[in-house]
C-alpha cells in the first residue's frame, strides 16, 4: 500500500513490560498510535529478553498504522554496564564517575555498529567515546 | 488510571545528528532514558523524558540543561543547535487517549468502517466493518484507501463480482468487498506481517471462512494467471504499479475495472500512461491531499494475456 512515513518515535523499554504508561503513552498517543497494540507486539517479540532494555524504532505512516523494529541496547546502557556505575555524572566534564577501557569501547562498538549512522569502526569509536565523556565516564588503557 | 499533575514534558528540540548526545543529557539529569520523535517533514528530533516536576524546579532544571549542552556543544560544534523544552502534560488515561485520532468512517450510504470500541449503529442496510489502527497499512483514513473504498463501493453489481486487492495490508479493501457482496474475494500482500494482521481482521468480521488472506509479491506472479477478477484494487508505489503493469493488468477480467493508488499527484501521469498505454481507458480520477488515484476499465483494444478461467464461479 501507499505507505508514506510521517514520523520515528524511538523507545527503550524493559522487554515484556511495554505498557501505556509514560514514555510510551504520552510518546505514542501524541502520535496517535495504537497504544494497546503496540504493547501486545512489543511484550510478545521481546519476551526472551527478559531483564533487558530493548531500544525500538516505530515508524508511523500516514494513516497511523506503524511498523517497529528492536535494537540492540543503548550504549550509556552499555557504557553503564562496562564502567559498573549506576548511572552518568550530572555534571560530566567536572565530576567524573568512572572509566572504562579502549578494549571495552571496541567491544561496544561492535555491539552498536549495525544501528549506528558511523561509516566506520573508528567512526564508531570516536561517536561512544563521546558519549562516555558526556557521561562522565574517562576512557582509559 | 491516575496521572500525577506535574507530569512534565522535559525536552531538546534538535537534529537528528543530535540526538544521542542530547539523550545522555537529559538521562544524566533525571535518571531516566529518553524517548525521540523524529517528524520526517522538518527533519527535526524531539527527545524527550516525561518526569514528575514541580513548576517551582522547572527554571532550574531548563538552565541546567542549557548549562549541559553548551559545555557538549562546545566540544562538537557540528551538532548543530539544540533548544530546551520544558512543558506540561495533560492528565490522560493515554490507554484510551488516542483513540481521539480515528473516527467513524463512512463510504456513501452502503458501507461503514469503524474502530471496534465505537458505539455508532449503523443506517439500515448499511454494512459494518470494524477495524482497528494498528501495525498493517490501510485504516481508511487515507486518502488512497478512501479512494479504493469508493471505487469496490461503487463498482459492485447485483449479479455479483470477484475482487482481489493486491497489496492488501490491513485487508480493509477485501473485507469491505466481502461484506458488500464480491465473491470470491482475494487479498495478497508479499508482507507475512500484513497477511496476519488482516487474517485476524478477517476473523474479528466473521470473514475468516470467505477472506484467506496470502502471501503473494507481485513482482513474482506468473504472467498468465490462473484466475481473473471482475475488480482489482492495486493500492501500492507508482514505480510498482508501472514495473509490474502488464503482470498486475492480466488479473483484470473481460470488462472488468483496475483501480490504481498509491500514487502522489506528481507521479500520476506516468502511472496512467502507463497503462493507457495497455490500451486501458481512466474512468475516474480523484485527487486527495498529495495523492491522486484512478479507476480504470477495459477497452476493446486493451492487451491481455489469455486467461485460463475467471475467479468468478459461473462467469
Amino acid at each position: 500500500m501507499a505507505k508514506k512515513v510521517t514520523g520515528m518515535v524511538k523507545l527503550q523499554i524493559s522487554a515484556g513490560q511495554a505498557n501505556p504508561a509514560p514514555p510510551v503513552g504520552p510518546a505514542l498517543g501524541s502520535q496517535g498510535i495504537n497504544i494497546m497494540a503496540f504493547c501486545k507486539e512489543f511484550n510478545a517479540a521481546t519476551k526472551d529478553k527478559a531483564g533487558l532494555v530493548i531500544p525500538v524504532v516505530i515508524t508511523i505512516y500516514q494513516d497511523k498504522s506503524f511498523t517497529f523494529i528492536l535494537k540492540s541496547p543503548p550504549a550509556s546502557v552499555l557504557l553503564k554496564k562496562a564502567a559498573g556505575i549506576a548511572s552518568g555524572s550530572k555534571i560530566p566534564h567536572k565530576e567524573k564517575v568512572g572509566k572504562v577501557t579502549r578494549k571495552q569501547v571496541m567491544e561496544i562498538v561492535k555491539i552498536k555498529l549495525p544501528d549506528m549512522n558511523a561509516s566506520n569502526e573508528e567512526a564508531a569509536f570516536r561517536t561512544v567515546c563521546g558519549t562516555a565523556r558526556n557521561m562522565g565516564i574517562d576512557i582509559v588503557g | 488510571m491516575s496521572v500525577a499533575s506535574n507530569l512534565r514534558q522535559v525536552s531538546f528540540i534538535t537534529g537528528v545528528e543530535a540526538e544521542d548526545l542530547v539523550g545522555v543529557l537529559l538521562e544524566n539529569e533525571l535518571g531516566m532514558t529518553p524517548s525521540t520523535h523524529t517528524d520526517m517533514a522538518t527533519g527535526r528530533s524531539t527527545v524527550s523524558v516525561y518526569a514528575e516536576l514541580p513548576k517551582e524546579q522547572v527554571a532550574d532544571l531548563r538552565r541546567r540543561l542549557k548549562d549541559s549542552w553548551d559545555a557538549a556543544h562546545e566540544e562538537a560544534p557540528h551538532l548543530g543547535e539544540a533548544v530546551v523544552r520544558i512543558r506540561k502534560v495533560r492528565p490522560l488515561d493515554w490507554a484510551e487517549s488516542w483513540k481521539r485520532h480515528f473516527r467513524p468512517l463512512e463510504i456513501g450510504s452502503s458501507l461503514l468502517i469503524k474502530p471496534t470500541w465505537s458505539r455508532r449503529r449503523p443506517h439500515s442496510g448499511q454494512a459494518v466493518l470494524q477495524l482497528d489502527p494498528g501495525l498493517s497499512f490501510g485504516t481508511g483514513q487515507h486518502a488512497t484507501t478512501h479512494f479504493c473504498l469508493t471505487q469496490v463501493v461503487g463498482l459492485r453489481r447485483p449479479e455479483g463480482q470477484s475482487l482481489l486487492d493486491l497489496g492488501c495490508g490491513s485487508g480493509i479493501l477485501a473485507l469491505a468487498g466481502a461484506l458488500l457482496g464480491y465473491d470470491p474475494v482475494e487479498a495478497w500482500d508479499f508482507d507475512p506481517e500484513a497477511v496476519r494482521i488482516a487474517a485476524e481482521n478477517a476473523t474479528l468480521n466473521g470473514l475468516g471462512a470467505r477472506v484467506r488472506p496470502a502471501v503473494k509479491d507481485v513482482t513474482q506472479l506468473p504472467l498468465v494467471p490462473d484466475e481473473r477478477f471482475d475488480v482489482v484494487c492495486a493500492n501500492l508505489m507508482h514505480d510498482l504499479l508501472i514495473a509490474e503493469r502488464v503482470r498486475i493488468s492480466a488479473r483484470v477480467a473481460e470488462k472488468g475495472h483496475l483501480v490504481l493508488a498509491g500514487i502522489l499527484t506528481s507521479q500520476f501521469t506516468a502511472v496512467s500512461s502507463a497503462y493507457l498505454g495497455l490500451g486501458w481507458e481512466l474512468e475516474e480520477s480523484a485527487t486527495g491531499g498529495e495523492w491522486t488515484s484512478g479507476c480504470f476499465r477495459r477497452t476493446a483494444t486493451t492487451k491481455v494475456s489469455s486467461n485460463r478461467r475467471s475467479a468468478r464461479p459461473g462467469a
